[in-house]
């Protein structure tokens, strides 16, 4: 805003005050950051347990997310075709880490059988109308349709679809209602642009990846 | 004594001092201290300001200093982004005048800039003391429930202490088993007046700093 420092001509005492209120201006910025930073961290400390964690492995974590976020703004700052692409790869792998940890959160919370009777009432036939209706205008409208529907329907009936949900084991709850959808979302989304074996090749390794994954639950 | 100086110093860095780039990184990430859930502020005050206090006070684990310390630093966002709208709102115009006439960059700031923008800033003021008199969470979590007369037997006894917030105290007097028109039923509702008349005055006082100092240009 104000620019004119450089042509205002102070020396002496009054320069020193200047400064010092500039830099007593910093520090109360500062000591915001600082108050936000170690609020974060003592947060984060505390709700991930790492008091309890060995010391060496803290220092290969910290060691390895600096490097690597070294390297990716290296990387981004070499040329600004590249920044894009390094700083979207890198957040959409935070992202995902972080919507996993969301959804085993959930899962938790939800319980299998729930979980199962509202994706089988109301997201699995929702990606059964997505998918039906690739080029129609209503295509999102009445997924969304189906995603309350069928969300409402199973308030009423959940009793009902918890007892059928609970004569199957609760990792083949997950895998027929995550791993399995998810694979074919997959497929369906690359197999245009890399083709159907390459798209079949991935779609299957998530498919192993999901079902070795679901099986360790509990 | 917290949140007003600094946040005040802080609006004004970021006003007159930072670069705009500067700016543009500093001021969101100061506003994400407002978006902390209170809880987390208690959270913070207990694990953290308490043991640091403790080794320089003889203070107890739950105490009035660290909850004031940690809603003084909640506080902080209010003050410094509604005073640096203040602040920034204030024409361009009046800082090239005061500098034409010969001011440092301090006298513009302080004598030109700030007085200009006083209304917004007494605001910011009022409104973080009136969130801070109404907060809850965070100052059970760090202060405990020990419900005391802030002046007996002083101030500075008091502060190492646990003590109560007003709310908290009519939470548990609602949901305790008492029966109405006891001193306890009647106390609920004598202390809701008294946090009303507190919050109403503040409100009172703000309108009239706003009004007697508002400038318009």
């Amino acid at each position: 805003m104000a620019t004119v420092d450089d042509l205002t001509f102070t020396r002496g005492f009054s320069a020193v005050k200047g400064s010092a209120f500039r830099l007593a201006c910093f520090g109360a910025t500062a000591f915001g950051l600082l108050a936000l930073a170690a609020l974060l961290l003592i947060v984060t400390w505390g709700a991930l347990g790492l008091g309890a964690a060995h010391p060496v492995w803290i220092l290969v974590v910290l060691t390895a997310v600096g490097v690597s976020t070294g390297g990716v703004l290296a990387y981004a700052g070499q040329d600004e075709t590249f920044k894009l692409a390094a700083i979207s790869s890198t957040a959409a792998i935070i992202g995902g880490a972080v919507l996993g940890v969301f959804a085993v959160i959930f899962l938790l919370i939800a319980t299998p059988n729930v979980w199962a009777a509202y994706a089988g009432a109301s997201i699995l036939p929702a990606v059964v109308v997505f998918l039906a209706l690739p080029r129609s205008r209503y295509r999102i409208s009445a997924t969304a349709a189906v995603v309350v529907a069928g969300g409402i329907g199973a308030t009423f009936a959940l009793g009902t679809l918890t007892s059928i949900a609970a004569t199957a084991k609760p990792w083949l709850l997950y895998v027929a209602t995550i791993v399995v959808p998810l694979a074919v979302l997959v497929w369906r989304g690359v197999e245009r642009t890399v083709g159907r074996r390459q798209a079949t090749l991935v779609a299957g390794g998530l498919l192993v990846a999901g079902v070795l994954g679901a099986t360790r639950t509990r | 004594m917290i949140a007003l100086p600094i946040g005040l110093g802080a609006a004004i860095y970021l006003s007159e001092y930072a670069n705009p780039r500067t700016r543009a990184i500093f001021k969101p990430i100061l506003e994400i201290l407002a978006g902390v859930p209170t809880i987390v502020y208690g959270f913070f005050a207990l694990f953290f300001i308490t043991p640091f206090l403790d080794n320089f006070f003889d203070i107890r684990t739950f105490n009035a200093l660290s909850a004031g310390i940690v809603v003084g630093i909640m506080i902080i966002p209010m003050v410094s982004s509604i005073s640096e709208d203040a602040i920034s709102a204030v024409p361009d115009s009046l800082r090239q005048a005061a500098y034409g006439l010969g001011s440092t960059k301090f006298e513009t700031t302080t004598r030109v800039v700030v007085p200009s923008a006083l209304s917004g800033v007494f605001s910011s003021y009022v409104l973080a003391i009136s969130r801070a008199i109404g907060e809850t969470m965070a100052v059970t979590v760090a202060a405990g429930q020990s419900p005391k007369m802030p002046f007996y037997p002083n101030v500075e006894q008091n502060l190492f202490q646990s003590i109560e917030t007003i709310t908290a105290a009519m939470i548990n007097v609602a949901s305790a088993d008492i029966g109405g028109n006891t001193p306890a039923y009647d106390a609920m509702f004598a202390l809701g007046l008294a946090l009303f008349a507190m919050t109403f005055t503040m409100n009172l006082a703000a309108e009239y700093i706003a009004s007697r100092y508002r400038e318009e240009y």
